[in-house]
Parts: structure tokens; C-alpha cells; sequence
């Protein structure tokens, strides 16, 4: 048998969760509903109970890397059955919150991602970046007779600032997630079988079904939410990778209105608003109820939301051929893309990241979900 | 009482007994060899028309009414006619609910029902009560909370009370304890302290209470209504009588010296909930071992109880006092960190709200599980293993200071172990060698221990104090009659009852005051108290006869008896629960009740029709305790389940209360089997009498060797235990028994 665990309680951990919308957390005590109620939690060693007896000890080394946290979808079932309002699923979400800050390569940059008041420098560090290439490689003629961003912001400088930027990003992501990796495998070592690439396919088809939301019961309303938003985002990804290759491999640009890829970036576009207008209106409706929403989830909220409608704004005004307006329009829009995408590590946007290695690593050691 | 006896027997045409029954040839086969001086038949007995019958009848001189009607359990006040002996006979729920309308088993069983109960009217007479000088004064012995309440209680409700403490002050623990645990909304911010203070003033203060501190009890002699009390103090005592006793004599912390497992004992910085409180009480929270603050400080919950090789239950307070003394710790040292380590929080009805409250406080930890043990490390510090966690399977935490939250131990003497050794030293002191000798020598050894811890100094024959149940509590009836002990007249209360906490013990002491009031009141009419509450009668001894024996003395279980120096049994008819156990005992059967005699009983199976052997109707008798067959095999009735129709029910006081003669005389008279049916013996036990059932047991053994002698058939005997819900299950005993009765064929001896 192993040696005991020696238990350091640590208040600090503790009052820092509470801070982050866990503050209810002192409420459990342990009677199991939650674990019970949850339709996707494992019957080994099921989820939240035991993160929330961990999170009032203060037990970051264990709740941190604790798979688990990252396996709840927060439907939020445990928190409106809690006979002591404990509202685990705001716990839960408290400790991912606090887990992408620690895992957060360079650190700082996680804690800015959780600020409403780092915001505004969030977008100020893109807004001068761009305004320089811009200054280098563009031109700026807001009395031109015809929108063209590519004059304003020609497209190979374009792509490989982005490219190079979102690529750093990635590989900090990724040496986040073998960090995070390693503690689950601490934590939660299971019994492996079979290849982490086969258990990440099978992960990739529950995220394209969205499988794992369809057995909430409180929120069902977040299966449709999430999948709009994350097709819409997805399509509109899609689109954009569509047109570098339409732009390099056939010359092909800018794309007419009923071009195929320009359909589906449009279609994806109403889909990504339509997703955040049900996420926003959920969220506002639950404010101060059964979910607790932070800086991090506002700002991430907030960023999509404008890349969103500044994108559709700059197609509009370049059909509507107004330069004036639409050179500025495409300069904000390109701010937001870059916050969207370069902070995708640190920002709530980070969940891609560490739930898709979560149940990777639950795939792989075996600790399946969805019993309903 | 015979020749002065006129008996009217009416019976009721209501409630079906009219239309099921052949009425007037019950009239007359029942009355053909025992004559009555009217029999009538009604309709609807209970009528106000039929009452005046039934009063004018007693005008012209008839004093002993039969109500053939319905169960005796209902309409008592109806069919309560002054100076005249009533004797039901339960047609309706025994006969015509439970048996086939207008068939001949059904009208034989009835008319049998109405010879026993003319056979009954025969023997029984009105009782005359036992009336002497009582005091209605109450003895309140122990003046923590629940004394004070019970005191207090009763003063204001008009009775005089004599308060005894120990100790030099009133308040008990809680007088004692740091600060208390809130018990009202909203169970939060600053604990409340000093809540006995007014209670005492209150107490001081008040003219019908007299407060004696310092004091023990010396003697308590006599009966309910006529104790003679004296006190021990400093004072050269005191004296006086009292018609009831209360006792409040509370608890003690469970002896953690057993608790070596965890730390008690081998490191100072180990201490008990009790040893916290004190430290509380001085301002600093420290480690025993070198005086610094203790900045960790683990509460195991349940140390010594709900555990087997302890206390095996849970004494209610300890996990609110956990918490409270939480909050000390935390008001003490704003960087304090609280461990509380438990089975399960008990934080009855409200004050999970103060559980809420502590469990707030970031630096308070909780967590369920198994506490291994407790070591202590070079510097003092102490690491307790715990398992089973939700944290890990197997943790280590590590404190300052560990505080064990031990469990109540109540403060009761053990009166029947105490008496053991004061027989046993009686025996050694003669010195006569024998088998008996070395026995005394071994319970002189085993109980030794006890000497010195009487507290109630009771002069009875059955020890000098109550006797203990279940975990030592004298309590005899936790859920069908609290405060009640196996001594009449005296009521146990609070913590000496059962684990309480402060709320709960101030209830208790107005409930024992209650109970000790009813008493005195009952005494003062001569009547018992609960369950026979109305019964006036008491046992008279026709000591002429007595052999000394000692059974009656020994089997009563309410101590009722002394003895002189001889071994003749001396009543005390105040004490006297009117159970007739001792009627039972008797061998000589010289023990009687006004209303309840073994004539009585004899003359009821005797009046029973026993038709031949060829006619193939078996006859057998029934002896149902009235406490819970009887209402059983009503409620049966009432439900219209059929039963045997060759059975015959007597109802009883107690299965303790059926003397060995009558089953003779059934047997011997042509009935095939006997059925006895009593409550549920045993730890657990519902008998109302305590032991009847248990000693029905023992003496059911002397009537399987008799029926050997006899030879007859062993199954001819049966004895159940039932509780008062099992009218189903009745039924189908009564079922079972006439099937193996018809089995095992007729009795050889009918007919002769």
C-alpha cells in the first residue's frame, strides 16, 4: 500500500477558488448528490464530491491536475440539486479557471487573461502590433474608390504575423498540456490501454457530436449554444484557411457572395452569433443564481462576440464599398482576431485545450464518461 | 363476598351482535348453571335509554353489572357505574366480528364468553382503595439543568420541592462550560454564555423550593407518597418526606484513560472536549506540553463511542461542542487551522445551521473517516492517521494539539449489581462453607468496584438504587414511557436517561416533574400510576399462609416487596404497579387483587362448556396479556379477521400475571391446549411489566415437566410474544394452534 498522503491544508488555495465563484464551496458536506446527479461522471471515483472536499482542505496539488474538473461540462445539475447550495459546478469551474492560470506558459499572461481590467492592454498589445506592420507593409486610403484589405494590410505579411504568432501559441499550449498531462497521470493514473492517438480520435468524434452535452439536464439549452458557436467558429476557420489556399493556389480573391467558401463563412457567421446571443442570454439569466460567470468567461465572451460582429461589418462595408469606414472596421476586427487566437492558451477560449487533453486522458486510462 | 352479591348481566343487540347471535338462547344456555339475578337483552347498551335501565336495576339493589358488548377497551366510561363492580364480555370484537354469523360455534363461543363472565362477576368486587397520609412534596436529586428544570417545573405548577446537589453550586456542566452552543436562529455570530444564571436565581428565589448544596442522600426509605428522605452534608444533615423523586444526577466524561490508541495519556498535548473547555475558559489555547500557542488543533469526533469497545452509542452534544469549540480556537488565533475529524456530523433539526455557519470558516477543516491512531513526534507535534477519507485513502494530518470529543457516561448506580454485593458480603460474613460461599466470593469480587457509588440510598429489598438498562441508563422504557423507572415514584431525567443536550434536558426535567406530579396525585387516591392508572386495587397477602418462599419479593420488577429478617414479604402498596406479577409467583397462591384473584381465573376456565370427545369441537384457552395481545386481537376484530371459533380468551394483567394453577385447571378441566400470548421480552423489550413475559418463559418450563408427569403432549402449551400491531400475525397463531391442537387430537383427561 502506498504511504499516507500527508495533508497540508492551505486556506490561501482555498479563499482564491472562492474568489473565482467558488465561494460556496464551505457549503458541502460530502453527502454525494452531485456525484450522483451528474450524468457523465464516472462511477469510480466520480466527480465533484471529492474536488470539493479537496478544495476546502486547500489541496491544490491534487485538485489542479485533477482530470476530472476538466471532465465536468458544468450543466450545472449538481449545483441546482445541492441540498446545501454548494453549487459544485461553480466550484468546478473555479478550479479550471485557477488551472489555466497555473499552467499558464509565461504565467503572467494567464493571470491578464482572467482580468476585466487587463482588457483593455490585452487588446492595446495587438492594436500597436498591427498598427506597425500596417505602418510597414500597408497603406492606408480611406478615400480609396474600392475596399481592398489587401492594400490596406497586404495578405503575406497578414499571414505570417498571425501564422507565426499562433504557432508560438500552439507550442506553448502544447508544453501546457504535457505539463498538465503529467499531473493527471499523478493523479488519476488509471489503467492505460490502447494509443493516446486512437483515444484522441474517439475524442474528436464525442466533440463533433457534442455527445457529452446531450446528458444535462438542467441546461439543455447549452447543446444548441455550443454547437452553433463552435461549428460557426469552426466553419468560419475553415473559410479562412479556404481562402489562403483559394488566394495562393488560384488566384482566386476576393471571393463573390455565392462562392461556396464565402457561403459557408456567412452561414458560420449567423451560426457564431446566433451560439453567443443563447450564451450571453443563459448566462445573464443564470447571473447570480445557479452559475457563476468570471472575467475570464466575460472577456472570452466579449472577444468572440466582437471579432463576430467586426467581421461581419467589414464584409458589409466592403460590399457597400465605403473605405472610410471599413479600413478602421477591418483594423478592430483584426485586433480581436489577434486576441482570440494568440491568447487561445490563456483565455477561457484554453478549455479547447485542456478538456480535449482531460478526456484524452480519461479515453486512455479508461475512466469512461456518459453512462446515460 | 358472596351472599350479598347481585349480578345483572345485559346484553347488547348493536354492532351486529344482535343479528349474528341467537339472543335469547344465549340468555338462557349461559344462565341455566349460572344463575344471575336479571338478564337482559338491549339494544345499544351504550344508549342513553339503555343506561337508564341498567341505573334503575342498581337502585333496586343489583352491585355487579355484566356489559356483554363490546371490548373492554371501549366505552369505560360509560359502563362505569359508582359502587357497583363491572365486568365486561367482549361480544362484538372477540365473537361477532371475528366468527361466521348464525352459526353454532360462533353462538357456543359466545355463551361461553358469558359464563366466564358471570364466573368473573362472581369473584371480583369493587376494589377499596389503599388511602393514607401522602405528601405531594417532590425529592429533586441533582441540580444541573435538567434538575433545575424539573424543580422549577413543579414549583410553579403549586408542588413543594427539595432540591439536593453534590456539589457547593447549581448549573451542573453547563454552569461550568466556557460558552455555550447557540440553539436559536440564526445559529450564528457570538456564542452565547452563562444561560443557567437566571435559572438559578429563579430556583434561589422561589418560595416552594428548598436548595440544599453540598448534600447527599443518607436514606430514602418508605413508598411513593411516604418517603422518609435524609441528607448527608456538612451540616449535620437534614430530613423530611416526600411523595415523589426525580432524579437528575446527570453524567461524566467516558474515562479517556481507555483511549490510549489515541494519544490519551502519552502525550500532554492530547486532551478531552471536558479539558478544552477549562482551557477555553483561561483565555489562551496552548499546548499542554510547552505553553506556546497551538496554531493546529484536531477534534476527533466520536472518541469512545458508537464503538464497541467503548461506548456503543452517540451522546448527542459532543460534535455541536466540536464546533463550538472550533469558533474558540478561531476567536483565540486568527491563523489557527481547526481539524474535525468524524464518523458522521450529528447536528440535530436546526443547528445544521451552525454546522453551516463553522463549516464558513475557511481555516476549519472537516473531514469524514476513520481515526487510526494518534502518535506523537519528536517535537511535540502529533500526527493522527486517519482512513477512508474522501481526501486520500489513507491521510496523515498534523496538529498541535488533539482534543477528543469523549461521550457522556450517565451518572446511575448500578442498584441491582449493588445489592448483589451486599448479599454476597452477607454470605461471606457468615462464613458457611459451600458452593454458595465461593459464588458470593466471585460476585464480591466483580462488584467490588461499586462500593461507595450509591446515590439514591433507597431501602429496598431489590438494591439501594435504580436498576440499569440498556448502556447503564435506568431509563425502563425509552419509547413507550420516558422518565419512568423500575421503581414507581421515582422518574429518571436529562442525561441519566439518555445523552441530551441543554434544550433537551430542561424538556426532560419538566417531563419527569410531570410524571413525579401524576404520582403523587395517583398516590393520594390509592390508585397505581401508568400503565393501570385507573386501578385502585393493590395485592393482599394472606400472610398466614406465606412460606417465605421470597418469589414474590424477587420476581416483582418494581421492587414493591421488603422482607423482615425472616423473609416474610412486606407490602408497600404505593410502590405497587397493580401488574399481579406477584400473583403469578405465588406457589401458594395466597396472593389476591379485589378484581384480579385466582379464583377468579380458576372459576373462569372452570365455567367454560367442554363438549365431549365424539363431538369433535376442541375447546381451547387463551391467556392474552391486556397490554398489547388484547388490543391486538381487537384491532383483529375490528378488521374482521375470522379466527378459530374453539378458542377462548381470558384477558390478563401481565403474561407474569397468569398463575401455573390455571393451566393446571384448563388441562385438568378438558380443555386440548393453552395459548399464551405476551409482549416482546428482552433488551428491547415492549412488556409493560418489564419482565413478564421473561419470567412467563421460565415458569413455562415447570409446565412442560407437569404436562411430562401428566403425559401429555408438549405442544399442548404455547407461548407467543406479540407487539400491539401484530393483529395479523395473531390471527394466524391462533390459526396454527387450533390446526396442531386438532392434530395432536383431544385431551384424554375431558370428560372426567
Amino acid at each position: 500500500m502506498a504511504d499516507p498522503y500527508v495533508v497540508r491544508p492551505d486556506s490561501g488555495f482555498t479563499k482564491a477558488l472562492m474568489a473565482l465563484g467558488g465561494n460556496t464551496l464551505n457549503q458541502c458536506y460530502q453527502c454525494a448528490t452531485c456525484s450522483v446527479t451528474c450524468t457523465i461522471s464516472p462511477d469510480d471515483r466520480p466527480f465533484p464530491r471529492k474536488e470539493m472536499i479537496w478544495a476546502q482542505w486547500g489541496l491544490k496539488d491534487k485538485l489542479l491536475g485533477d482530470p476530472d474538473i476538466w471532465l465536468c461540462h458544468r450543466c450545472s445539475d449538481c449545483t441546482v440539486h445541492c441540498p446545501r447550495g454548494a453549487a459544485p459546478g461553480d466550484v468546478l469551474a473555479a478550479a479550471r479557471d485557477y488551472s489555466i492560470q497555473h499552467y499558464a506558459i509565461p504565467g503572467f499572461m494567464g493571470k491578464a487573461a482572467a482580468r476585466a481590467k487587463a482588457l483593455p492592454m490585452l487588446l492595446l498589445v495587438p492594436a500597436v502590433l498591427i498598427a506597425m506592420v500596417i505602418g510597414v507593409f500597408g497603406e492606408l486610403d480611406l478615400g480609396a474608390a474600392h475596399v481592398n484589405y489587401e492594400h490596406f494590410f497586404p495578405h503575406l505579411p497578414l499571414q505570417v504575423f498571425f501564422g507565426v504568432l499562433f504557432v508560438l501559441a500552439l507550442v506553448f499550449a502544447w508544453v501546457s498540456s504535457t505539463r498538465i498531462w503529467k499531473d493527471m497521470n499523478r493523479i488519476s493514473p488509471g489503467t492505460p490501454s490502447g494509443s493516446i492517438f486512437g483515444s484522441f480520435l474517439a475524442v474528436v468524434k464525442d466533440i463533433l457530436t457534442h455527445s457529452h452535452f446531450k446528458h444535462c439536464e438542467e441546461s439543455r439549452g447549452r447543446f444548441l449554444s455550443h454547437t452553433l458557436t463552435f461549428y460557426g467558429f469552426l466553419g468560419l476557420f475553415i473559410t479562412t484557411c479556404g481562402v489562403v489556399v483559394s488566394y495562393y493556389g488560384f488566384h482566386y480573391y476576393p471571393l463573390a457572395l455565392f462562392h461556396p467558401l464565402k457561403v459557408l463563412g456567412n452561414v458560420s457567421t449567423i451560426a457564431l452569433a446566433a451560439g453567443l446571443i443563447l450564451i450571453v442570454g443563459d448566462r445573464n439569466a443564470k447571473a447570480g443564481t445557479s452559475e457563476t460567470s468570471t472575467s475570464r468567461d466575460w472577456n472570452f465572451i466579449v472577444i468572440l462576440a466582437a471579432v463576430t460582429v467586426t467581421g461581419l461589418v467589414t464584409e458589409v462595408l466592403r460590399f457597400a464599398n465605403i473605405a472610410a469606414i471599413a479600413y478602421p472596421v477591418y483594423y478592430v476586427h483584426l485586433v480581436f482576431v489577434f486576441a482570440l487566437l494568440i491568447y487561445l492558451p490563456y483565455s477561457r477560449f484554453a478549455h479547447l485545450v485542456y478538456r480535449t487533453v482531460a478526456l484524452v486522458h480519461a479515453k486512455y486510462t479508461g475512466r469512461d464518461l456518459a453512462r446515460g | 363476598m358472596g351472599e350479598d352479591k347481585k349480578i345483572a348481566a345485559y346484553i347488547c343487540q348493536g354492532c351486529d351482535i344482535g343479528k349474528s347471535l341467537d339472543i335469547e338462547a344465549l340468555k338462557s344456555n349461559a344462565t341455566e348453571e349460572h344463575p344471575v339475578e336479571i338478564c337482559k337483552d338491549l339494544p345499544w347498551l351504550c344508549g342513553s335509554e339503555s343506561l337508564d335501565v341498567i341505573r334503575d336495576d342498581i337502585k333496586d339493589g343489583i352491585n355487579s353489572v355484566i356489559i356483554a358488548a363490546c371490548s373492554p377497551r371501549c366505552m369505560k366510561s360509560v359502563f362505569d357505574f359508582e359502587n357497583c363492580f363491572t365486568t365486561r364480555v367482549n361480544l362484538r370484537e372477540h365473537v361477532v366480528w371475528s366468527h361466521e354469523p348464525d352459526n353454532e360455534d360462533t353462538q357456543m363461543l359466545a355463551e361461553d364468553y358469558l359464563r366466564m363472565g358471570i364466573a368473573k362477576a362472581g369473584h371480583g368486587s369493587t376494589p377499596e382503595p389503599f388511602t393514607d397520609d401522602v405528601s405531594k412534596d417532590l425529592l429533586v436529586v441533582g441540580g444541573g439543568v435538567s434538575g433545575m428544570s424539573a424543580a422549577l417545573e413543579a414549583a410553579k405548577a403549586g408542588y413543594q420541592v427539595h432540591l439536593v446537589e453534590k456539589e457547593d453550586r447549581l448549573g451542573g456542566w453547563v454552569a461550568k462550560s466556557h460558552k455555550s452552543f447557540p440553539t436559536a436562529p440564526p445559529y450564528a455570530g457570538d456564542l452565547p454564555s452563562g444561560c443557567v444564571g437566571s435559572v438559578v436565581s429563579a430556583i434561589e428565589e422561589h418560595e416552594r423550593i428548598q436548595v440544599y448544596l453540598s448534600s447527599t442522600i443518607e436514606k430514602i426509605s418508605g413508598q411513593p407518597g411516604q418517603y422518609d428522605v435524609s441528607l448527608k452534608n456538612g451540616n449535620g444533615g437534614a430530613g423530611f418526606r416526600a411523595g415523589a423523586v426525580v432524579q437528575a444526577t446527570g453524567w461524566k466524561p467516558y474515562d479517556a484513560s481507555n483511549l490510549g490508541h489515541l494519544g490519551y495519556g502519552k502525550s500532554p498535548n492530547v486532551v478531552t472536549n471536558v479539558q478544552m473547555e477549562e482551557m477555553a475558559a483561561t483565555g489562551a489555547i496552548t499546548r499542554p506540553s510547552d505553553g506556546k500557542p497551538a496554531k493546529r488543533i484536531a477534534f476527533i469526533q466520536c472518541a469512545g463511542s458508537r464503538d464497541q469497545d467503548h461506548l456503543p452509542y452517540c451522546s448527542a452534544v459532543c460534535c455541536r461542542v466540536s464546533l463550538k469549540q472550533a469558533i474558540y480556537v478561531r476567536e483565540c488565533n486568527p491563523d489557527a487551522e481547526v481539524y474535525v475529524l468524524y464518523k458522521d456530523i450529528r447536528s440535530p433539526g436546526q443547528a445544521e445551521d451552525f454546522y453551516k455557519h463553522v463549516q464558513n470558516d475557511p481555516n476549519v477543516y472537516l473531514t469524514k473517516g476513520d481515526v487510526i491512531g494518534v502518535e506523537a513526534l519528536e517535537d511535540d507535534t502529533l500526527r493522527i492517521d486517519v482512513e477512508n477519507t474522501l481526501l486520500d485513502p489513507k491521510i496523515q494530518v498534523e496538529a498541535d494539539l488533539v482534543v477528543l470529543a469523549t461521550g457522556m457516561v450517565p451518572n446511575a448506580a448500578d442498584g441491582e449489581a449493588l445489592r448483589a454485593l451486599t448479599d454476597a458480603k452477607g454470605i461471606i460474613a457468615k462464613g458457611e462453607e459451600g458452593g454458595q460461599l465461593n459464588m458470593a466470593k466471585e460476585t464480591e469480587e466483580k462488584y467490588r468496584h461499586l462500593e461507595g457509588t450509591e446515590i439514591l440510598n433507597l431501602d429496598y429489598r431489590q438494591g439501594p438504587d435504580l436498576p440499569n438498562f440498556k448502556y447503564g441508563f435506568p431509563d425502563s422504557h425509552y419509547i413507550c414511557f420516558p422518565f419512568e423507572t423500575r421503581r414507581t415514584g421515582i422518574y429518571a431525567s436529562g442525561c441519566l436517561r439518555a445523552p441530551n443536550d441543554a434544550t433537551m434536558c430542561k424538556e426532560d426535567g419538566a417531563g419527569a416533574a410531570l410524571k413525579a406530579i401524576q404520582c403523587v396525585e395517583l398516590a393520594s387516591q390509592g390508585a397505581a400510576v401508568h400503565p393501570r392508572w385507573d386501578d385502585q386495587s393493590f395485592p393482599d397477602f394472606a400472610m398466614q399462609r406465606c412460606t417465605k418462599c421470597k418469589r414474590c419479593t424477587e420476581e416483582c420488577p418494581f421492587g414493591t416487596l421488603n422482607e423482615d429478617a425472616e423473609g416474610t414479604p412486606q407490602p408497600n402498596p404505593l410502590r405497587c404497579r397493580r401488574c399481579g406479577i406477584c400473583l403469578g409467583a405465588c406457589p401458594e397462591r395466597i396472593i389476591s387483587f379485589q378484581n384480579y384473584n385466582v379464583g377468579m381465573m380458576s372459576a373462569m376456565v372452570k365455567s367454560v362448556e367442554i363438549p365431549d370427545e365424539d363431538e369433535e369441537k376442541p375447546r381451547i384457552i387463551g391467556f392474552l396479556c391486556e397490554n398489547d395481545a388484547y388490543p391486538a386481537l381487537d384491532t383483529a376484530g375490528l378488521k374482521r379477521l375470522k379466527h378459530s371459533a374453539y378458542i377462548r380468551f381470558i384477558s390478563v394483567r401481565c403474561l407474569g400475571a397468569v398463575n401455573i394453577i390455571w393451566i393446571n385447571d384448563a388441562l385438568s378441566s378438558g380443555f386440548d391446549g393453552v395459548l399464551l400470548v405476551g409482549c416482546k421480552s428482552g433488551d428491547d423489550y415492549q412488556c409493560h411489566f418489564i419482565r413478564g413475559s421473561e419470567l412467563m418463559g421460565t415458569r413455562g418450563e415447570n409446565v412442560q415437566e407437569k404436562l411430562q408427569q401428566l403425559a401429555l403432549e408438549s405442544e399442548r402449551v404455547r407461548m407467543e410474544e406479540i407487539a400491539i400491531t401484530d393483529h395479523d400475525r395473531l390471527v394466524q397463531i391462533i390459526e396454527e394452534f387450533a390446526e396442531e391442537i386438532e392434530e395432536v387430537g383431544p385431551n384424554p383427561f375431558k370428560g372426567f
